[in-house]
């Protein structure tokens, strides 16, 4: 049997990944003037990049074709083309910075996670943005023709300043993937040291979703920081073996993106939908529940659940009366449980069934000394 | 004179109530336990077994103790935050002597030292029985035990008394009246195997929740419940017969029961022969009892009335339950003895599935009330009064008769004496009279009167402001000791973290006072709770209440044993009276005629309405340490008045409304609960809560002619729609804090 | 992973509003001071019925359909778990959704939460917190086959809403277990108890 139909892959994301790795390439051949500019030693790096590119984009299309998520893209993208979509721009702007930057809602989960997740993200996103531009040959150092004590930097093929070799800048320049890659570790290391201790996290965690994702991280960087060891104080010795095994991890990495719990880093901005989404719902004011009138959801997100609920095939939800179960607030839902259960019950424990509450009129109370 | 100082504000930012709402650390501190302590909960008198976990001498959580038989893990809400009362701020950790300002902290020698002072004045002056003792039963067995005999050898005084006065005393004298022992005839265990359960004045699923699951069990497989009370509580919502009678006309029914069974020939004639006296008497006082008389005083149905009598009466297995509801009444004794006479009627107790049992409610209400504790008792449940008795103590204890004091004045009595300006000096711990006794304005002149007041607490009760030194204690968590739980099972309390500061274990500072005292020989052998525990038992020995055989590890190996338990080869004896044999010296059990009398106060043209008082699951007693734990305030931050819809719509009340509830003794103004849960003839108010929040501002000072108990649960009152701005201050604040602790960005429980 | 044989077997009948499930259910490992579960007054005017909802578990779960971000999984053993940290935004598409009312999403916290069958506990065979502790026994955690024995009612897992059969992993104890339990919302807007 083909391996391939197995996979069952999804003929329209697998177009839309194809094209965005075309792109991609295209962008890469663009920036680097058509390869001239790319340093041959980084091509495994490139072309694992390009299958990333691949795999991330399939991943983030079949994603999208999801019902709900599909529900989500759309209704946001016409907020967000939207007049008052626009003005919330600003807002919802700073709100996303907080999110996906400072990440403080993970604060609130745990001042450890916090740390740990701050130290990888940064990290991460750090190594991201140098590598990325020196594998696609956007940006990259020569000596200096005139001056050998010099390093001239390039980016799109332009020059884009020089600095000596000693210098501060040459310094940073250099050793900023080992500054990434001691963010890395640090965060995995606390991590780790979290997952440890947490008895929840110790009980829902998996190898291949959890620990995996660390452990590869860690032999990136690992493997980085020994490049540079070997260079500046082992005279260059297994320089080669130690670039091979960088090499091969951060492959490795690369071709793990689209399957793994890294994936998020990609996914996660769509938050930014789901903040405008909800700040055009809140402006509208929430509906009412059916049965027991308490504002609860937003009326654009009660509006796309029903289409949803249609093409999920839960449209027969409705209650006698017309009531979709979406018009009912969940405090009502959960109710409802108990409500029936002592419906099935035939009162029979209802104490009231055969004793009536007594009545007295009050305004002649009995006395037992009258 | 020991008044309030004067700044509340500085008071209460001082010692609280704080709320409790994390761990020490917070809920991310993921301390790794250094161990995990079994031990019970020291809510109620279930005493539930529960794990607590120990990192670094501070109590960080729990875990439930599946393997302890009696709860098997479950707990109520008070039982699983009550860690929380660990690591708190509000918590005590050095001596306090009043100023006019508020307190001040002292060094622990000087408190002592004022302490002694001022004892020995007040004595000195107006005589040894003028300095009193009031105590508690959430004290463990072997506090108890020392507290009676600290109050009698080392203060001298023959007042002592405690706050099973306003618990089970009722019960106990109606037991030993009755059955000649006062303890649960049975474990729990045979109430699974009733086939009728008959539930007196027992809110169950509040006020002893985990019982309600022994209760479910036995229905589980058919038995019927029957529950008596002017609230359709959560367990009556489920009952197969619910009887919300008029508030204290217990007796009226169970009268009325027993005429009827009379009536239908469905007492045990054979049993009634051979195992008890004074059937024909009993029987005689409710030979009226019709069930159309019963329905006019009870309020309740003929037909249900019948009802109850036939399901009651046919039963093969049955098992009574009752509490507070019918106890803590002018008449308390008689209403237990008018349910012990159904249950002996019948003939069904004594054996696996028949059983009877008031719910002890306190933490050791029922090994408190055994061991000399009591004003009339000395250690093994004996009589002070009784000179065969006194000899065997003086005999443990090494006095003579002469150092032995005689009967005292009970609780209640006590805070009258006081208000009478005849008692002078008190020594208090474990007890919130402020809160917990009748009247409590009354209280509070009464405590504003005393000449010397030394307070012995954790926190700060409302009682303890009043004292003139407060000694820092231990809590439950911090010391060693055995308790007995409602069901007459002695368990082990065992010791997690040690006291905070300067805090020490009651018992270290009882055998230290001594000492200051110029008492200490008889005390000095008590070098821990476990020596305590070896006099308790042949102080006990002989008597009805029998640990003689009992000891610390017999009580870990069988997770508890049941008193009696004379030798150590002895397992303890879980059921009571098997073969029908009695603690009377014929061995018979007595029917006690209960002719039925109205309450001491009874509603009229100006105080049209009945009031009831009781408990809610969140809280214990009079709130001093619940009221300190987050989640369980968040719950239930402050007492309401629950009025039944018709009687509301009658005043123009609705729902969350001010309400001013007035009786002869005080005026309370509380939101309105309107629920069509309780009697529309009754409203009822939770009592947790001390000052303008108090309960027993509106409760009489009406007290049992026997045990002494007052009657909380009947008052006449009033009731006048107000304006919200009427609402106590206090109640507002409270309503603040858990709102604000809802509101807490970080963790919402 | 948690045995097939074990599940929820919820009463709500026994049910007497204590709380004590939703202050434990912030105590376990999983939560930290979250609680996951829901109590809630019938209608207390009226009566004093409550009821505890944790999660039914759904065989198809309608939370995890209206997913947007795929976070929520249903592992083997028939266990619909909480949000997945990294990929939950929050949307609360879950919580209006769920049949039974009961996703929470926390502000702030930009996750969903909701009873997870205190994976840490439930996973290495022990019993729920809020199962464990429920004083009633309203909440019950048990072998399916000694329920039966157990119990005087029988167990529960398919709940009707107009047309949608709802089967889930746990259950409502009812006298009839013959015919799905019916969530009618006329039933609330009667008010009939």
């Amino acid at each position: 049997m083909n391996p391939l139909s197995r996979l069952e892959l999804e003929p329209r994301p697998l177009a839309r990944a194809a094209l965005a790795t075309l792109a991609l390439g295209g962008l890469v051949a663009l920036g680097n003037g058509g390869g001239r500019w790319l340093d041959p030693a980084l091509l495994g790096y490139l072309i694992a990049s390009l299958f990333a590119c691949f795999g991330v984009a399939y991943r983030y299309f079949t994603w999208l074709e999801r019902p709900a998520t599909a529900m989500y893209w759309r209704w946001t993208l016409r907020t967000f083309l939207s007049v008052r979509g626009l003005r919330a721009l600003p807002r919802v702007g700073l709100k996303l910075l907080d999110q996906l930057f400072l990440q403080r809602f993970i604060g609130k989960r745990s001042i450890k996670r916090w740390g740990a997740h701050a130290c990888l993200a940064w990290g991460c996103l750090l190594a991201f943005s140098v590598t990325f531009p020196l594998v696609f040959g956007w940006v990259r150092f020569t000596s200096d023709g005139a001056n050998a004590d010099r390093y001239q930097a390039w980016l799109f093929g332009m020059p884009a300043g020089s600095f000596p070799l000693g210098s501060a800048t040459a310094f940073i320049a250099f050793h900023i993937l080992d500054l990434a890659a001691l963010m890395v570790i640090a965060g995995c290391v606390l991590a780790f040291l979290r997952r440890s201790t947490d008895e929840g996290d110790a009980a829902t965690q998996r190898f291949d979703l959890d620990i995996l994702p660390l452990l590869l991280l860690i032999a990136v960087s690992a493997t980085g920081l020994l490049l540079t060891a070997s260079e500046t104080w082992l005279q260059g010795r297994n320089f080669g073996t130690l670039a091979f095994l960088h090499e091969l991890t951060v492959i490795l990495l690369l071709l793990f993106l689209p399957f793994g719990k890294l994936f998020h880093i990609v996914q996660r901005p769509a938050q930014a939908g789901v903040s405008l989404y909800k700040a055009e719902g809140d402006a509208q004011g929430l509906l009412p529940c059916r049965t027991c009138a308490t504002p609860f959801i937003r009326p654009n997100h009660r509006r796309d659940l029903e289409r949803l609920w249609l093409e999920l095939g839960l449209d027969g939800a409705r209650h006698p009366g017309g009531i979709h179960h979406l018009d009912l607030c969940p405090r009502c839902r959960r109710r409802l449980v108990m409500g029936a259960q002592s419906l099935r019950l035939h009162g029979a424990f209802d104490p009231f069934a055969e004793v009536p509450l007594p009545v007295e009129p009050l305004a002649d109370p009995i006395s037992f000394r009258s | 004179m020991a008044h309030v100082p004067t700044n509340a504000a500085a008071l209460r930012a001082q010692f609280g109530p704080h709320l409790n709402l994390a761990p020490p650390g917070g809920w991310d501190a993921e301390p790794a336990p250094d161990k995990l302590v079994s031990t019970h909960c020291c809510f109620c008198g279930q005493q539930c077994g529960i794990k607590l976990k120990v990192a670094g001498n501070k109590v960080v959580g729990f875990e439930p103790w599946e393997d302890f038989p009696f709860n098997k893990g479950k707990l109520c809400p008070k039982g699983v935050k009550r860690y929380l009362q660990g690591s708190h701020p509000d918590r005590l950790t050095q001596a306090l002597g009043r100023t006019d300002a508020g307190f001040e902290p002292l060094a622990w020698d000087a408190a002592m030292e004022r302490t002694v002072a001022g004892i020995q004045a007040v004595q000195a002056t107006y005589g040894k029985d003028a300095f009193a003792m009031l105590s508690g039963v959430s004290l463990t067995n072997e506090k108890s035990y020392l507290a009676g005999k600290f109050a009698r050898l080392a203060l001298g005084t023959r007042n002592l008394d405690y706050n099973g006065r306003l618990c089970m005393v009722s019960a106990g004298a109606g037991n030993k009246k009755a059955f000649g022992v006062d303890r649960a005839a049975n474990a729990w265990a045979d109430i699974e195997l009733a086939d009728v359960i008959w539930v007196s004045g027992a809110n169950v699923a509040e006020c002893a929740p985990i019982t309600t699951d022994y209760i479910w069990r036995a229905r589980d497989r058919g038995a019927k419940l029957i529950v008596v009370d002017p609230r359709i509580t959560p367990l009556a919502r489920t009952a197969d017969l619910a009887l919300p009678l008029k508030p204290g006309t217990d007796a009226a029914l169970t009268n009325g029961i027993l005429h009827l069974l009379d009536k239908w020939g469905l007492v045990d004639r054979d049993f009634v022969r051979d195992h008890t006296n004074g059937f024909e008497a009993a029987l005689e006082a409710a030979r009226d009892c019709t069930p159309e008389w019963t329905a006019s005083v009870t309020g309740l149905p003929v037909a249900a009335i019948e009802r109850a009598a036939r399901m009651w009466g046919e039963a093969r297995t049955s098992f009574l339950l009752h509490a507070r509801g019918i106890e803590h009444q002018s008449k308390g004794v008689e209403n237990v003895n008018s349910c012990i006479n159904i249950v002996l009627a019948t003939g069904r107790i004594g054996r696996p599935g028949c059983g009877y049992a008031t719910i002890t409610g306190q933490g050791n209400g029922q090994g408190g009330r055994e061991h000399g504790h009591k004003c009339d008792q000395l250690p093994g449940n004996r009589d002070i009064e009784n000179p065969e008795h006194r000899r065997h103590i003086c005999d443990v204890w090494g006095c003579t008769d002469e150092e032995l004091p005689g009967k005292g004045l009970s609780a209640q009595e006590i805070m009258e004496e006081i208000h009478e300006g005849r008692i002078k000096g008190l020594l208090c711990l474990c007890f919130n009279p402020l809160v917990s006794l009748p009247d409590s304005t009354y209280t509070r002149e009464a405590l504003e009167k005393l000449e010397f007041f030394v307070s012995l607490d954790f926190f700060l009760s409302e009682t303890a402001q009043h004292a003139d030194v407060v000694l820092p204690s231990a809590l439950h968590e911090e010391d060693e000791g055995t308790t007995t739980t409602a069901e007459g099972r002695v368990v082990r309390i065992r010791k997690a973290v040690d006291p905070p500061g300067d805090a020490r274990t009651d018992w270290e500072i009882f055998v230290e006072l001594a000492r200051r005292l110029g008492r200490g020989r008889f005390f000095d052998h008590f070098t821990s709770p476990e020596a305590i525990f070896q006099e308790l038992r042949r102080a006990s020995s002989g008597g009805t209440a029998d640990y003689g055989g009992i000891t610390y590890a017999k009580i870990e190996r069988q997770m508890g044993v049941f008193w009696p338990c004379p030798t150590e080869d002895h397992p303890g004896t879980p059921r009571l009276f098997e073969g029908g044999t009695f603690f009377h010296p014929d061995g018979r059990a007595k029917f006690i005629p209960t002719p039925y009398r109205p309450p001491m106060e009874v509603v009229d043209a100006d105080y049209p309405v009945w009031l009831t008082t009781g408990r809610v699951v969140f809280h214990y007693l009079s709130g001093t340490q619940t009221r300190r734990i987050g989640f369980l305030v968040q719950q239930c931050p402050h007492p309401y008045v629950e009025i039944h819809p018709r009687m509301a719509e009658a005043r123009g009340i609705k729902d969350g409304d001010a309400v001013e509830v007035t009786t002869r003794r005080g005026t309370l103004v509380l939101p309105a609960k309107v629920v069509a849960t309780i009697r529309p003839d009754t409203v009822f108010i939770p009592y947790h809560w001390g000052g303008d929040l108090g309960a027993n501002r509106l409760t009489a000072r009406h007290l049992d002619p026997v045990s002494r108990i007052p009657e909380f649960k009947v008052s006449a009152c009033r009731l006048t729609p107000t304006t919200p701005d009427r609402l106590p201050p206090e109640l507002l604040e409270l309503r603040r804090m858990a709102a604000a602790a809802a509101l807490l960005p970080e963790r919402v429980m | 992973m948690v045995s097939e044989e074990y599940g929820f077997f919820i009463d709500p009948q026994r049910c007497i509003g204590c709380r004590s499930c939703v202050a434990a259910c912030a105590e376990c490992g999983t939560h930290r001071g979250h609680s996951m579960i829901h109590l809630d007054e019938l209608d207390r005017s009226a009566s004093t019925q409550t009821g505890p909802t944790v999660c039914m578990h759904c065989e198809d779960p309608v939370c995890a359909m209206s997913c947007p971000a795929d976070a929520i999984k249903r592992t083997e053993d028939g266990v619909v778990h909480a949000s997945q940290k990294p990929r939950c935004v929050a949307c609360g598409n879950c919580e209006m959704s769920c049949p039974f009312g009961v996703p929470l999403v926390l502000p702030g916290l930009e996750q969903m939460l909701k009873c997870d069958l205190c994976y840490d506990r439930s996973s290495v065979g022990l019993k729920p917190m809020c199962a464990t502790v429920c004083p009633s026994q309203a909440l019950l955690f048990a072998p399916r086959h000694e329920v039966a024995a157990m119990r005087g009612s029988r167990p529960l897992r398919e709940f009707q809403v107009g047309e949608l059969l709802v089967r889930t992993r746990n259950a409502v104890m009812v006298p009839d277990p013959e015919t799905p339990l019916h969530l009618d919302a006329a039933l609330l807007l009667d008010g009939g108890f």
